[in-house]
């Protein structure tokens, strides 16, 4: 049984060491090989898999994004209904990870985790010391307010950002859009009925931000590197998918609500902006039943706490025990639970097929890396839907 | 009449089974097919995949529908123009300023200049090290705030500029980096050439009262042809394998527009979208400007005698 993943740094190769362990305990009969093809964003993980399906060679299971960036293996993937159907998964698992799970009537793959997209972190002592309270951010106006405070009152930078690659002025921009236009605005625009106005207003305000309140140095380092700048308290903000979060856990003496606080990204409280990492099933590997004891096995309560809890993700069974989580990430299960909109993440493959979210880095690339075009960028958005 | 043509003929086969060329055959017919098949093969697999409609999983390349469509779909895209252009002036400007470079260091070193050796080593350790090691060293070099290039020239007033982030300087900045890497190797190669000429010519010279500059202008880079052959086409080789360095810096296919090449645009074709044809069709142009480029270089070395 081979399963292929991407998760070779830090946190991630720590809860897929624990994840392995456990599938030694509880399936000792069951030989695996479990392995890490690294890199950033799973770009080598999809290489790998692109040629292995295109070979005929496909491993039994591999980790990517569900919803729209699986049509792209629309016909090389299996149905597991029968392990979701015998668990009860149908039932236990959240119904907003059940529907991106399914691709052509019927389930083909099952979810690890969901990392939540709409965050705003922020370093207590900078925000205490430019007089700042992080619950009146809850609009962009606010928010501006914010950085400008931070600007006047302190060294640190307002906030800190990379935009080494595309994919993450991509997300900026979506995380104001929503932040500013709100979900219906948003996807209509992914649904071909966007309007080009809203969409212009949106890059304006990311371009405003990104122009007048980050650090200079972000063209050249990555997201770690721009989280290191908060966590030594050289800046005020940073929006990132809660991956972020477990920078801050493996940190010394950097603790939740002493150190470092969680607000929705302004505009976006009644939102959880979802994304989802699952396990996809290939038709014809070497090892079909096997490759359903891995599934049924992912979706038990046990990994779905201890990865997520190791891995900063929430867990997508809403039968868990909050008291088994963090608190960071309990919190965010009680949103995931109670909030009603759950617009999906762009940049991260819920949203757009393959081809269109290469297009929309297109479109950023060309006209959204410096210098910050949002007339053109937002015509080149519109042509992609 | 026919036994003595059978003869003639049967004394033919003897002394071809006894021939240089079969008798060597085991030797090298081996290694020749393997390299043939991997080289050769893979450039007539690869045009063939061009010629066809093959994208996705589903089905394999359709052979009985051959057409150029895919490199019509290529010239009438505006990427394939971005980073065909960025393509061409990182193969011309990296190979042309590292010859330079590494022809100016050789003969600063033949002229026996001091400490020699280390200078030697130091110029040719970078070849040594890996691309992942670089990409990410410069890098930190470049950063706008805290790189040492900024601090440098920050000390004569100068800056500071941001290197990666404007898209008008960050292809400069790669070249930079790639002919620091490669500089040395150019050296190597040309001094090795400087080193085989006889010291007569120098004295000759001498004798007949031409200035340093003048020797070398008229009578020992002339002669330096088929070193500058090798230099040229291994640093080409070079340039076209910018992808790695590329990815390493930006961890990711997807590199800054300005920055973007024909082999960065191939993968994300092949590996992200499964788009094989088209990418096959952009790893043939690609094939067809590294010969463009070199060609005329390679026909007039070939007329003076010296390929």
């Amino acid at each position: 049984m081979e399963a292929l993943h991407g998760w070779t740094g830090g946190d991630g190769a720590a809860a897929v060491s624990k994840l392995v362990e456990m599938f030694e305990e509880q399936h000792p009969d069951v030989e695996h090989d479990i392995k890490p093809i690294g890199g950033d964003a799973n770009e080598n993980l999809n290489a790998t898999v692109a040629r292995r399906l295109a070979n005929r060679n496909p491993p039994d299971a591999f980790a990517s994004w569900p919803g729209k960036t699986m049509e792209q293996y629309g016909g090389r993937l299996r149905s597991i209904d029968d392990v979701w159907e015998e668990n009860d998964y149908t039932e236990t698992i959240h119904p907003k990870a059940r529907e991106a799970s399914r691709l052509n009537d019927a389930y083909r793959s099952i979810p690890l985790g969901s990392h939540r997209l709409n965050n705003l972190f922020y370093n207590v002592s900078v925000l205490e010391e430019a007089g700042v309270d992080p619950e009146s951010l809850t609009s962009y106006d606010a928010y501006i307010d914010a950085l400008d405070a931070v600007q006047s009152e302190t060294d640190a930078i307002p906030m800190t950002m990379t935009t080494r690659g595309s994919w993450a002025p991509l997300q900026y921009f979506v995380q104001f859009m929503l932040g500013t236009e709100g979900q219906d605005a948003y996807e209509a625009w992914l649904d071909g009925e966007g309007d080009r106005a809203a969409l212009v207003r949106s890059l304006e305000k990311t371009k405003n931000v990104i122009e007048n309140y980050t650090n200079e140095d972000k063209s050249s380092i990555s997201f770690p590197e721009a989280n290191d700048k908060l966590i030594a308290g050289n800046a005020a903000f940073f929006t990132m998918g809660n991956w972020a979060y477990g920078m801050y856990r493996n940190a010394d003496d950097f603790e939740y609500e002493e150190d470092w606080g969680w607000v929705a990204f302004p505009g976006t409280e009644d939102m959880y902006v979802w994304h989802l990492d699952n396990f996809l099933f290939p038709r014809d590997g070497n090892a079909p039943r096997k490759a359903e004891v891995f599934a049924e096995f992912i979706g038990t309560k046990d990994v779905q706490v201890e990865f997520n809890n190791l891995k900063g993700s929430i867990p997508l069974r809403t039968d868990v025990d909050g008291s088994r989580l963090t608190d960071f990430l309990n919190l965010n299960v009680e949103d995931l639970n109670n909030l009603e909109q759950f617009p999906p993440t762009l940049a991260h493959g819920l949203a757009a097929t393959a081809d269109e979210l290469s297009a929309c880095k297109d479109a950023i690339a060309s006209n959204f890396m410096g210098p910050y075009e949002p007339e053109a960028t937002a015509d080149g958005l519109m042509q992609v839907f | 009449m026919e036994s003595a043509s059978e003869a003639d003929w049967r004394a033919r086969l003897a002394a071809f089974s006894k021939s240089d060329f079969v008798r060597s055959f085991p030797f090298w017919f081996v290694p020749f097919s393997v390299m043939a098949l991997g080289v050769y093969g893979g450039i007539g697999y690869n045009t063939l995949i061009s010629l066809t409609d093959y994208e996705g999983f589903n089905q394999g390349p359709d052979f009985t529908q051959l057409d150029f469509e895919m490199y019509v779909q290529a010239m009438n895209d505006p990427w394939v123009w971005t980073t065909g252009k960025n393509t061409f002036v990182l193969l011309i400007v990296f190979t042309t300023v590292t010859m330079l470079l590494g022809l100016f260091l050789a003969i600063m070193l033949d002229r026996g200049i001091r400490f020699k050796e280390q200078i030697q080593t130091i110029y040719l350790l970078p070849m040594a090290l890996s691309f992942v090691v670089t990409a990410q060293f410069w890098l930190w070099m470049y950063n706008v705030n805290n790189g040492l290039v900024n601090t440098l020239l920050g000390v004569v007033g100068l800056g500071p500029f941001n290197w990666i982030g404007n898209p008008d300087l960050v292809l400069g900045a790669v070249i930079f980096a790639l002919i620091w890497q490669f500089s040395g190797y150019a050296m190597i190669v040309f001094l090795a050439g400087l080193q085989s000429l006889p010291d007569d010519q120098f004295e000759a010279a001498q004798v007949d009262g031409a200035s340093i500059l003048k020797t070398y202008w008229r009578v020992i880079i002339p002669q330096l042809k088929s070193s500058s052959v090798s230099a040229a086409v291994v640093l080409m080789i070079f340039a076209l394998k910018a992808f790695t360095f590329l990815f390493s810096m930006f961890g990711q296919y997807r590199v800054p527009k300005a920055t973007d090449i024909l082999a960065t645009l191939m993968v994300r074709e092949a590996f992200k979208l499964q788009n094989w044809a088209y990418a096959a069709a952009i790893a043939t142009i690609l094939l067809l400007m590294a010969l463009a480029v070199i060609a005329p270089y390679l026909h007039y070395q070939h007329k003076q005698g010296s390929l």
